[in-house]
């Protein structure tokens, strides 16, 4: 039905928790979600890439914070009263997610998803597994396991770019 | 189908943690016989360990090790028929059968087949049972039916020997013995869910802080007040009793060193006495696991160079054995692990030369100039040796600075004395928990840092001339005539306040091997102690040991001063080797 390659980081059918960046929507998978939190304070930590906001206190254990707006190549957004985290576990752990909103829960069939859009640098956005097409948006969706690696530099403005370009989404807000 | 090997396998687990056990236990007992009163008891034990592995072991289907168990309990079964036989080359042979045992057990729990090939161990246990038995002669009154326990037991001394007389060796002082330790009542637990309460309990003590802050304005209330009061105390009751779960005896430690003890006096021919004091003292069970690397170094220096073999000691007017002491206590909330030779001790006219070679002090120095602490720190120092060439003359030197940056990774020091002649005693002082650690916290460009208290030497004032700029961004901070290298407390602080200038008017005195360094900071915010937790290994730290909650529930750094140090001496490098080329 899709594409053979790789199909284990594409996304599956099921629970998507939404949430905003720059004003558009993004799902992860709900098993991969713990807790979502308020903004709390957060303390720097030095030698990290400028993406990683510091550690929180989470309940006695100390969890890293990637602020997923500079992760994703974007300035980083004024923090307001629905500034979130979104706690999720990942390969080294737990890690809170920033994200400028949290909107709700989304279930999606297997129809209502759709492999990732070509872009120039295919190998920047594995993180992107996928496309959810629901009734008055299309829902990018992430795999924030990896988040923490640095390996990987994003610049999600190209995604954006590309489903403008394709006409899906319409204007990126 | 599947459950069943699901079950064989757990079965087969349980197995060989059990074995691994016993045979911990028959390493303690085994080095006992050289000298035991009661040998005949600890045999017995030995023996009945040995016994259980090849019962449950060919339970669940382990055949080598089985075959072999079995002739290790054969010559034991021997030994205990006539335990005067015992000789000090049994007692090691015996001990290289238990690390077999140990080896194949290790290689069974990986899951690799047990086949390590131990034909020759198997061939010189026949020999020694058959040596043991032979020798005993028809007068011989071995006392092994006192046994009924193990009558199934094929024991091959049985046929040789015709009567038997119980005496002294009937296991019944031991079954006594048996059953007291296991009355402690001790159960194994993961240590990640006893990190995972010791989180919580963290957090409750955090909690209990903010708690009391709230009720400050109920004061009036004395019921309120005597609740929370003994809310108080019941949580700092908790917390040590957590504390304590990870504290375990250093004994095991001290019996390993022991044994490696008992290794090199056979190769290296010398007679070692080992004493061990103050091996039930208890110390963090991390700890106690980084120190076995550099006791074990010490031990070995000690043994291998420290003590001089028999015709020395014979010329010197010394006793043969040499004597090796272990020792541990706690003094003034810290650990102190001793070991002490009374060997050839340490030559100061050699290590002085050494040094003026290496360039560590000027050549014209004096030995007799410097303090004991002087010259003996210059063994600690990096690069002093690694040639054997110097282990020849003074016998010291070896990786002594491997030994001492280990210690200091644990926040600990290591002070050594010798007299020449008399031997030398190197001593290992050690905060009691890698875990909590005593800290002041400071503010450094809004941004809270907490720094570990064994390693400040003073807090000064900076005034505005006591600042030497050498160039550009490296200074040097004059403080009672001692220049001291500025530290950049920038190294500390996130990518996120880049550009931010650190202007104080306070300034920390860190030490580190010896040397001293300033590092700028806003503010003192207090002092307290601090449970240390490790930082998420995603994130690199270099100039971080750890991080720790606050009272107020924020996340702090713990700065890691060695690292500190060293990331500031790397940065200072290349700027060195331009103006040498300038």
């Amino acid at each position: 039905m899709m594409d053979s390659r790789n199909n284990e980081n594409r996304a599956q059918a099921g629970q998507y928790l939404t949430f905003t960046l720059q004003g558009q929507a993004y799902g992860i998978a709900i098993a991969t979600v713990c807790e979502i939190n308020r903004m709390t304070r957060i303390s720097p930590v030095p030698q990290v890439p400028d993406f990683v906001s510091g550690v929180m206190n989470l309940r006695g254990k100390v969890v890293p914070v990637v602020d997923l707006g500079r992760r994703f190549g974007f300035v980083a957004a004024a923090q307001t009263k629905e500034t979130c985290i979104i706690v999720t576990e990942g390969s080294s752990g737990q890690v809170g997610n920033i994200v400028d909103s949290v909107s709700g829960v989304v279930d999606l069939s297997a129809q209502q998803i759709q492999p990732p859009p070509p872009i120039k640098n295919q190998g920047q956005i594995s993180f992107v597994i996928g496309m959810g097409q629901t009734e008055n948006c299309v829902v990018i969706l992430v795999n924030t396991a990896e988040v923490l690696c640095q390996s990987e530099l994003l610049d999600m403005k190209d995604i954006h770019a590309a489903i403008a370009a394709a006409g899906q989404l319409g204007e990126v807000a | 189908m599947s459950e069943d090997t699901d079950f064989l396998a757990k079965v087969r687990f349980e197995f060989l943690q059990e074995a691994r056990d016993l045979l911990d236990s028959c390493e303690e007992v085994f080095l006992g016989l050289d000298t035991s009163i009661n040998r005949e008891n600890c045999l017995a034990e030995v023996f009945r360990a040995i016994h259980t592995i090849k019962g449950s072991g060919a339970a669940v289907g382990f055949v080598s090790l089985v075959e072999f168990a079995h002739a290790f309990e054969d010559c034991l079964a021997a030994l205990r028929t006539y335990p005067d036989r015992l000789t000090f080359e049994l007692t090691s042979l015996l001990l290289a059968c238990l690390d077999a045992m140990r080896t194949k057990i290790q290689m069974l729990s990986e899951g690799k087949d047990d086949n390590v090939p131990t034909p020759e161990l198997e061939q010189k246990l026949g020999l020694a049972r058959d040596l043991i038995v032979k020798k005993a002669g028809p007068k011989a009154q071995p006392v092994h039916q006192a046994f009924g326990f193990f009558e199934d037991d094929e024991d091959p001394a049985h046929g040789s020997v015709a009567t038997s007389t119980s005496k002294a060796s009937v296991p019944g002082p031991a079954d006594d013995n048996h059953a007291a330790r296991r009355d402690c009542g001790s159960i194994k637990v993961d240590s990640s869910r006893i990190d995972s309460v010791l989180d919580l309990v963290g957090e409750l003590v955090v909690l209990k802080s903010q708690l009391i802050n709230k009720t400050e304005p109920y004061v009036f209330d004395t019921s309120l007040g005597a609740v929370v009061s003994l809310l108080d105390k019941t949580i700092r009751e908790l917390q040590d009793k957590a504390l304590a779960i990870r504290m375990m005896p250093i004994k095991p430690l001290f019996m390993k060193m022991q044994r490696m003890a008992r290794d090199l006096s056979v190769k290296t021919g010398k007679a070692v006495e080992f004493e061990m004091d103050g091996e039930d003292t208890e110390l963090d069970r991390m700890v106690v696991e980084s120190l076995s690397d550099p006791l074990l170094h010490l031990v070995r220096n000690a043994i291998d160079h420290g003590l001089e073999n028999a015709g020395e000691r014979q010329k010197s007017g010394k006793v043969e054995p040499g004597r090796i002491q272990l020792t541990a206590c706690q003094s003034s909330g810290r650990i102190i692990v001793r070991i002490t030779d009374n060997g050839r001790g340490i030559r100061r006219d050699v290590v002085v030369k050494k040094a003026i070679e290496k360039g560590l002090v000027q050549p014209d120095v004096k030995p007799e100039n410097l303090s004991d602490h002087d010259v003996f720190s210059l063994l600690l120092a990096p690069g002093f040796s690694t040639a054997e060439k110097v282990t020849d003359i003074s016998g010291r030197g070896v990786g002594l600075d491997v030994v001492h940056s280990q210690i200091e990774k644990l926040r600990g020091s290591l002070l050594i004395k010798s007299e020449e002649g008399q031997g030398s005693s190197f001593e290992i002082s050690l905060p009691l928990t890698a875990s909590v650690t005593e800290g002041m916290i400071v503010e450094i460009a809004k941004q809270m840092v907490v720094l570990p208290m064994d390693r400040i030497r003073e807090l000064v004032k900076i005034e505005s001339h006591s600042i030497v700029e050498i160039r550009a961004g490296q200074a040097v901070l004059n403080v009672r005539g001692q220049m001291l290298p500025m530290v950049d407390p920038l190294a500390l602080l996130s990518p996120h306040s880049a550009g931010l200038h650190v202007t104080g008017k306070l300034a920390v005195v860190l030490e580190h091997q010896d040397r001293l360094y300033a590092l700028v900071i806003g503010s003192v915010v207090g002092q307290m102690q601090v449970i240390m937790k490790p930082m998420n290994a995603a994130l690199p730290h270099d100039v971080i040991a750890g991080v720790t909650i606050l009272g107020d529930g924020q996340v702090a750094l713990i700065a890691d001063v060695e690292g500190l140090v060293q990331t500031f001496l790397r940065s200072g490098q290349p700027r060195t080797s331009e103006r040498m080329m300038a």
